[in-house]
């Protein structure tokens, strides 16, 4: 099976390294990681991902802005994205499904959770 | 005429024509005609089977002599007995699988909250930027654990008071200034662990924390963390948020007060004379 990647999309450092020690244990995916949206869209320009991981609360450009430019980019239009967030109410969820997010994870995570939604977007 | 010579009608009661002689001549015929009725019909069905056995012969069905049919009630009887076997072996699959996805749960559980305790734990000893450490600690409460709303407390020793330097999802200046001794924080500074309460508030309060943490330094207790509501989708505190209010018990006095310490410090360059000189001062033994 080719190496599948991730991109994770995280400005605050302890959930992104709790994020990347969950999915490196996902046999076949690379991870690799963004400070904001600003960063995420840079590295999209610069490497390909199979599947992006955001939070929403970021500073510079966050997450709900990145899915907008993501999903309007037919580069990166079909690329599966996951919102890892605090906002745990109804609203928040629609609003980030309405612009094209794929799945909404709220805080705080559990490991196998964030597991299991990434292997289902991605088919493994 | 149907009849015998005699008169007599074939088939019906003998006529009595008086003479004994003519009765027994009817009664001869009479049986003759009986056996050619049978040797007829024996005819006939000894056709039928010849018929039988050559329709067998052209479908081709096997007729198994009673031999055969003996061999295939065993070979019937031993099948049966290994499906009865394969049955039990696949309930035993069942169950053993069922029992390696508990396991499976387990571990990944153990996996969850070790990697929560690393993260949290090697990030908290990160930095020796207060600012940072204190964010730190913030992150591991809103990520980790999914703390609403928070204050880190620490004790002003002149006056005995805790101030909060930093709040989350309060304004910092609505906090309370307390002593150790009130109750919302008495517990926890007499024992030096976490505090949970096990009251359900309709509303939080920022005089009612539902967890006090003690920040220690050893066995001194520096200052606290009170929790005051969870996020909207947290339900109920976890083993592995217990676990973190103890990790940011233990270390987080320690990180905030070295933290302070370097600040105060000016930082100094790192030469191995200043360590040596150091740990002279601190009776190590260089």
């Amino acid at each position: 099976m080719d190496e599948l990647s991730a991109l994770i999309v995280e400005d605050s450092p302890t959930m992104r390294q709790l994020l990347v020690f969950a999915l490196s244990r996902v046999r076949g995916l690379s991870v690799a990681e963004a400070d904001d949206g600003l960063d995420a869209l840079k590295k999209l320009s610069s490497m390909a991902f199979d599947i992006i991981i955001t939070d929403i609360n970021m500073p510079i450009m966050d997450g709900l802005k990145l899915v907008k430019r993501v999903r309007s980019d037919e580069r990166y239009a079909d690329i599966p994205i996951v919102i890892i967030t605090t906002e745990g109410g109804a609203e928040d969820r629609k609003r980030a499904l309405a612009l094209g997010a794929n799945a909404y994870i709220t805080k705080p995570i559990r490991a196998p959770q964030v597991i299991k939604t990434v292997k289902e977007l991605l088919k493994i | 005429m149907d009849g015998d010579e005699s008169g007599t009608p074939s088939g019906g009661r003998p006529a009595n024509n008086g003479s004994p002689g003519g009765t027994l001549r009817s009664y001869l015929k009479r049986g003759e005609a009986f056996i050619d009725e049978i040797l007829r019909h024996n005819e006939l069905l000894r056709l039928r089977v010849v018929q039988l056995e050559s329709q067998l012969f052209m479908d081709n069905t096997p007729v198994p002599p009673p031999a055969a049919a003996n061999e295939l009630r065993v070979v019937f009887e031993q099948l049966h007995k290994e499906h009865d076997q394969i049955e039990r072996r696949l309930d035993e699959v069942v169950i053993e699988t069922e029992a390696h996805k508990e396991r499976y749960a387990q571990i990944e559980e153990e996996n969850d909250r070790l990697v929560n305790l690393f993260v949290a734990g090697h990030q908290l000893y990160s930095t020796l930027d207060l600012t940072n450490a204190v964010q730190i600690i913030v992150e591991i409460l809103l990520n980790f654990v999914g703390a609403g709303r928070f204050a880190i407390l620490i004790l002003d020793e002149p006056t005995g008071e805790l101030h909060a330097i930093e709040a989350y999802g309060v304004d910092r200046g609505a906090v309370p200034v307390i002593t150790r001794d009130v109750e919302s924080v008495a517990a926890c500074f007499a024992s030096g662990k976490p505090e949970v309460s096990k009251r359900v508030p309709d509303e939080w309060d920022v005089n009612q924390p539902l967890v006090c943490i003690p920040l220690k330094l050893g066995s001194e207790v520096l200052g606290a963390v009170t929790i005051y509501s969870y996020l909207e989708q947290k339900r109920e505190l976890t083993p592995i948020d217990l676990e973190l209010f103890t990790l940011l018990g233990d270390r987080g006095g320690a990180v905030l007060e070295s933290a302070r310490l370097f600040a105060s410090s000016g930082g100094g360059p790192r030469s191995v004379r200043a360590y040596r000189e150091l740990m002279k001062n601190e009776g190590g033994h260089g």
